[in-house]
């Protein structure tokens, strides 16, 4: 099993989306993306937000364990319009500090539902900080071919990056 | 690129092509990623282990690390283990974790301590036998100068002998230094035994 880098994207300034377009189908392999991030918006921690292919109609799912520094919480949402975990530093955490985290989409290009994985810190000198674990899934049976994460709040700051590799 | 389809055909009968592949599979540019950089493995019981060339790795282009360990201390007591950066071992440091032991979950701040926290490492008389405890870390960015240290780590335990239960344990941890990070040290509150592996990779970006 080899890890090849496919792109990665800068933000040498502020920018509102990551998007990884024109992704080649591999049979059986997987993409792997890992994200140094942080929003301009005023708080301490937002949700990354996924979307696939363009598609903002409510075909997502999200489960998984979320922790606040202090108390634990489970989800179980969806159907809706996008993939979410509550992990992404804003502007009001720590300064400089970028959250680490890293999206896995398995078996990209077989058109069935698309299942992935999901783990993110964000990081604050404080009590409250956010991380997360999260299985997302898609539910439309069709290879992936575009990427798309966000945050809820804000825009990525100066120096988030996003790399995107394939796994086979 | 290694041509894998060439026919006769191909040359003789003007076949249109849109795409300069012509029949041949996608092309990706050979820039391999997730080396392995370099490994660590106990033949006798030690109290640390440091990566001190990190700083080569970031010239040669590497973005992100990623640190695999299988660790096990001479314990029967507790048995976590941390990470410092760079020699600082001031109060420069804050861990988040959440904990789930097969009933119960829970999450915790730790702040102003002197290192990240880890997790634990299977201890030598409360664990199942020959049990070494998995740890990944991941460290992102990790020569920047203009971000503090963030780091991703996920940490699992089996325990299994009375006084240890199994854990599985995810961490954040925070350096606050915006120094590019050179070096790492690895400790534990007892001694890693022989056989506790530290292996290191890297990967570009």
């Amino acid at each position: 099993m080899g890890m090849t880098l496919l792109e990665t994207v800068n933000f040498p300034s502020a920018g509102s989306t990551i998007d990884f377009n024109n992704i080649t189908a591999v049979a059986g392999a997987d993409l792997k993306i890992v994200i140094s991030g942080r929003t301009d918006a005023s708080g301490i921690a937002t949700e990354y937000m996924m979307r696939l292919n363009g598609d903002s109609s409510s075909v997502y799912h999200t489960t998984g364990l979320a922790g606040d520094g202090g108390t634990i919480a489970k989800r179980d949402v969806g159907p809706t319009t996008f993939l979410e975990n509550l992990s992404l530093p804003k502007n009001g955490a720590t300064a400089n500090t970028f959250g680490s985290a890293e999206i896995y989409i398995h078996n990209f290009s077989n058109a069935t539902t698309t299942g992935i994985t999901f783990t993110g810190v964000g990081e604050n000198n404080a009590t409250e900080s956010y991380l997360g674990i999260a299985s997302w899934y898609r539910d439309v049976a069709e290879a992936v071919t575009s990427i798309s994460v966000f945050g809820q709040a804000g825009s990525l700051m100066q120096h988030s990056t996003a790399s995107l590799y394939l796994i086979n | 690129m290694a041509i894998k389809s060439l026919k006769h055909s191909s040359l003789t009968d003007n076949a249109f092509y849109r795409s300069v592949l012509a029949g041949n599979g996608a092309y990706f540019p050979v820039y391999e990623s997730d080396d392995f950089l370099e490994e660590v493995v106990l033949s006798s019981a030690a109290s640390s282990v440091t990566f001190s060339s990190l700083g080569t790795y970031a010239t040669a282009g590497y973005k992100h690390l990623q640190i695999r360990m299988v660790t096990r201390a001479d314990t029967s007591g507790f048995a976590g283990h941390y990470m410092q950066f760079n020699g600082d071992t001031s109060a420069n440091y804050t861990t988040h974790r959440l904990m789930g032991n097969g009933s119960s979950v829970s999450a915790y701040h730790y702040g102003t301590e002197d290192y990240i926290r880890l997790g634990d490492s299977e201890r030598l008389t409360q664990s199942v036998a020959d049990a070494f405890a998995p740890t990944i870390v991941d460290l992102l960015d990790f020569a920047s100068t203009t971000k503090t240290t963030t780091a991703r780590v996920l940490n699992g335990r089996t325990g299994g002998v009375s006084g240890a239960s199994p854990r599985i344990e995810f961490h954040s941890g925070l350096w606050t230094s915006t120094d590019a990070v050179t070096s790492v040290l690895f400790k534990n509150y007892a001694n890693y035994v022989a056989g506790t592996r530290f292996s290191l990779y890297g990967s570009k970006a």
